[in-house]
């Protein structure tokens, strides 16, 4: 319907109602137009146009820094970092025009529009206007603190910028997994060398603090009354002892009592421990390990098959099948089998006593020692009640239901049990992971190199405290969140069970 | 390490205000009412507290030093300690006015860093304390050790340069704290504590056994140790600098805590302009014409506060060398009065 022939039938309080709308999109645009301007002079102190001159020199530079992997890569990390940060107030004036032809497409449509005149009482209209007051305020408010942060580094002679990632570090670093570090390579490669670190703590640590919690968790509703107080005493004591402490207690305790390399303590003329930590051979696969590997692999995807096949067998005959153990048979059996027919192609690199210290084989340091022994059993307790809480919630009819229906106390437990604990045990231990992995950052107290540690070590020896603190927040936000996506994962397939 | 977050977020958040507060420091000082000084969290000989929280050492005289140049009283001054690795963040964010804790020259920290070293108060080297039972005689024994040092300290570079060059292996074991390397070399963690030589003789006092250890003889790098203000604020830094200077001046003209009254009333013209008696020095930078007087009556000279602190007589007991005026041996000097 067009709008020119409506306005003919206008009555006067329409055309009324109308003339305020068409103001209001008005003043809209005034406030679009000036928040936009403020936020980008603010930020843009050169010229406006320097944002397309910066972006475009920037994305030109992006190819030749890719030519050199290492200081290259982190160059060009940074290059993309900052051009988004300057092309972020283009996406902005093209949301401000989107949302002024929304504006508009209000005025001129018809739609299904209240009683009153006023428009601040249209539903719509109110959304849009709500949403274009809300994101100026924050976009504004962005753009001043960025402004002035990247005005007052300016002014302090330190442009920031992550281009000093590519820096050579000059420090070295104890335990360093999955990587080629050395002193010679770059701040970058430090912090990965970090993260990485902070990974595998945080892994160890969620899966020795679940099974912990899993076993005090189930003592802890034992019949038996040492047991079921054991369980409620070790609760009661590491949820309360503040965790650094523990830490500092772990440390020393595994330090103190241990003798120096030369005095090692032995297992098997193989193992070595000593107060710089723990030896063990380090297996050295040779070609035809492959085989071994494929084995395993291929016993993982049949068993697979058999479980489904199985399971739809079940289905409809009612006839069972010894899954687990055909799969164990699968996935262990058959890679031994081939391990001992291709000949055993796995050698060992022992650690022996060179100088000062073990050289060679496989070594766990003691601040990693001391770490994972802390997290864990200090989440333990955590978790040790979540699944208390856990079994707990579920209804004793459930319990006797499953015994009338004549399952076993295992089928019952495996069967009806655990799956309905589960659902109300996942959404806490998520969070029990989350806060695991974020406590293992106290790492930096005993020297254990984990992304703080090697992080301060950067932001102190470059000077670049707000673009380590980015990287710190954007790596431990990452972190979080794929926990939870995972943990969300498992908790949504756990309630399929439910049905 | 919650510190250094929560210095790092400050320092971001000063550079997110619209005005940075840079110049105007002396203002601030005399607003306040004191200096804010950045210190150790505890070296003996250099600054270190005792059961009463009583501040002593060499670098917590330089505070005092600045204190009383600026109110007439040393004791006008609080102290902050620091580990090595907040301590910049803490003199960029304005946590601190000064930062005279044992902190090594280099070009990045005076020029990247944003810093400005007032002048050196101890030449210094990097060494490495084992334990005697090892038998070694010499760092480049050394190779495939374990070695415990600090972190954000010039001392992680160097070793891992000095072990590099002479193609030794090593694993640092590096500690925030000092106490920590402390108490985890002694427990055995590391066969090698390295880090300045001044700071093993320090560090050394608090093994449990302090005999059972050797330092080598070998010194690795240069460690120029001197008080830091921040950049922008030219008249703060003249007034740390000439601090220093009229510190060191003062010993090479004789003038002690003693007898800087009498010297009041010395002919000599280098002592009549330090003290006061002649020229407007001290009012050229933005302080009273007894500044460098009250320094001296205060604190002491150069020479009176190493003897004090660290000289033979103390427990560190090291011996001038170096640090000597550069007319008795040593390479301490300092630009004249005039
Ligand atoms: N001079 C070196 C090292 C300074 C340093 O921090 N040394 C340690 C070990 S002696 C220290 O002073 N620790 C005392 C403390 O942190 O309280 C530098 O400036 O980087």
């Amino acid at each position: 319907m067009s709008s020119m022939a409506q306005s003919v039938q206008e009555t006067s309080a329409e055309h009324g109602a109308r003339m305020m709308r068409f103001w209001l999109v008005v003043i809209c645009a005034i406030i679009a137009f000036l928040a936009f301007y403020l936020a980008a002079s603010r930020f843009y102190y050169k010229s406006p146009t320097g944002m397309f001159t910066d972006v475009a020199t920037w994305l030109g530079n992006i190819g030749a820094a890719l030519v050199s992997f290492e200081g290259g890569f982190f160059t060009w990390l940074g290059r993309v970092v900052v051009a988004a940060i300057n092309v972020a107030p283009l996406f902005t004036v093209i949301y401000f025009a989107g949302m002024l032809w929304r504006l508009y497409r209000w005025v001129v449509e018809e739609h299904p529009r209240p009683a009153s005149a006023n428009p601040l009482f249209d539903r719509h209209f109110r959304g849009i206007f709500s949403e274009l007051v809300v994101f100026t305020a924050l976009a504004a408010f962005v753009w001043w603190i960025v402004g002035n942060t990247v005005d007052n580094l300016h002014r302090l002679g330190k442009p920031p910028g992550f281009d000093f990632l590519g820096t050579t570090a000059g420090f070295g670093i104890n335990q360093i997994l999955f990587l080629d570090y050395s002193e010679t390579s770059s701040y970058g490669k430090a912090l990965l060398a970090g993260l990485l670190n902070t990974i595998v703590l945080s892994l160890a640590g969620i899966v020795l603090a679940t099974i912990i919690g899993f076993i005090i968790g189930i003592m802890r509703l034992s019949h038996n009354w040492v047991i079921s107080q054991l369980a409620y005493w070790y609760v009661e004591f590491f949820r309360n002892v503040p965790l650094l402490l523990q830490i500092f207690v772990w440390y020393h305790v595994v330090l103190k009592p241990l003798p120096g390399p030369r005095q090692s303590l032995t297992v098997a003329d193989s193992i070595f421990i000593n107060n710089r930590g723990i030896y063990s051979p380090k297996p050295i696969f040779t070609d035809a390990w492959w085989f071994v590997v494929a084995a395993f692999v291929f016993g993982i995807i049949a068993s697979w098959f058999i479980a489904r096949w199985a399971h739809r067998r079940q289905m409809e005959t009612g006839q069972p099948f010894p899954v687990v153990r055909t799969a164990l048979a699968l996935i262990l059996g058959l890679p031994i089998l081939v391990y001992f027919l291709v000949g055993q192609p796995v050698s060992f690199n022992y650690p022996e006593l060179r100088g000062f210290n073990y050289q060679g084989g496989m070594r766990i340091i003691p601040e990693f020692m001391a770490m994972l022994l802390a997290l864990s059993i200090y989440t333990g307790a955590f978790i040790g009640e979540i699944v208390r809480a856990g079994i707990q919630a579920v209804p004793h009819g459930q319990t006797e239901a499953s015994l009338s229906l004549g399952l076993a106390r295992g089928q019952m437990l495996r069967l009806v049990i655990i799956p309905q604990a589960l659902r109300v045990i996942i959404p806490p231990l998520t969070s029990q992971y989350l806060n695991l992995t974020k406590n293992s950052s106290l790492a930096v107290a005993i020297a254990y190199p984990d992304l703080v540690a090697v992080g301060g070590i950067v932001l102190n020896q470059s000077g670049r405290e707000l673009e380590v603190i980015a990287i710190w927040m954007l790596i431990y936000l990452s972190l979080s969140l794929a926990t939870s996506a995972f943990m969300n994962w498992y908790n949504a397939k756990m309630k399929l069970v439910e049905r | 390490m919650k510190k250094l977050a929560a210095l790092a977020l400050g320092a971001v958040m000063t550079a997110a205000m619209a005005v940075s507060a840079q110049a105007g420091t002396l203002e601030d000082v005399k607003k306040k009412g004191f200096v804010q000084c950045g210190v150790s969290q505890g070296l003996p000989g250099f600054s270190n507290p005792d059961d009463k929280g009583n501040w002593t050492g060499l670098d917590v005289d330089f505070c005092r030093a600045v204190a009383a140049a600026v109110f007439g009283d040393p004791n006008k001054v609080k102290f902050t300690p620091l580990s090595a690795k907040e301590r910049f963040t803490a003199l960029r964010s304005g946590e601190v006015d000064i930062l005279s804790r044992n902190t090594t020259w280099t070009m990045q920290r005076d020029t990247e860093l944003g810093l400005n070293f007032a002048g050196v108060n101890y030449y210094d080297g990097q060494g490495f304390m084992v334990r005697k039972s090892l038998g070694v005689t010499s760092a480049l024994q050394l190779n495939g050790a374990a070695v415990c040092t600090n972190t954000g300290t010039t001392t992680e570079l160097n070793v891992a340069d000095y072990f590099r060059a002479h193609k030794m292996q090593y694993e640092v074991v590096a500690f925030e704290k000092a106490d920590e390397v402390v108490k985890a070399y002694d427990e055995g963690r590391c066969d090698v504590y390295t880090t300045d030589r001044s700071g093993l003789a320090a560090q050394r006092l608090k093994l449990k056994n302090p005999d059972e250890h050797i330092i080598l003889p070998e010194i690795i790098s240069k460690e120029p140790l001197g008080p830091v203000v921040r950049h922008g604020d030219d008249q703060w830094f003249d007034i740390v600098k000439w601090t220093l200077f009229a510190m060191i001046n003062a010993e090479e003209l004789g003038v002690t805590s003693k007898n800087v009254d009498e010297m009041k009333k010395s002919t000599n013209p280098s002592i009549r302009r330090l003290l006061g008696v002649e020229g407007k020095f001290g009012e050229n930078i933005g302080l009273g014409s007894d500044w460098a007087y009250n320094i001296i009556k205060h604190v002491g000279n150069y020479g009176e506060s190493y003897d004090r602190n660290v000289g033979p007589k103390t427990p560190l007991g090291l011996a001038r060398g170096l640090n000597a005026l550069w007319n008795k041996g040593g390479i301490m000097y300092a630009p004249p009065v005039r």
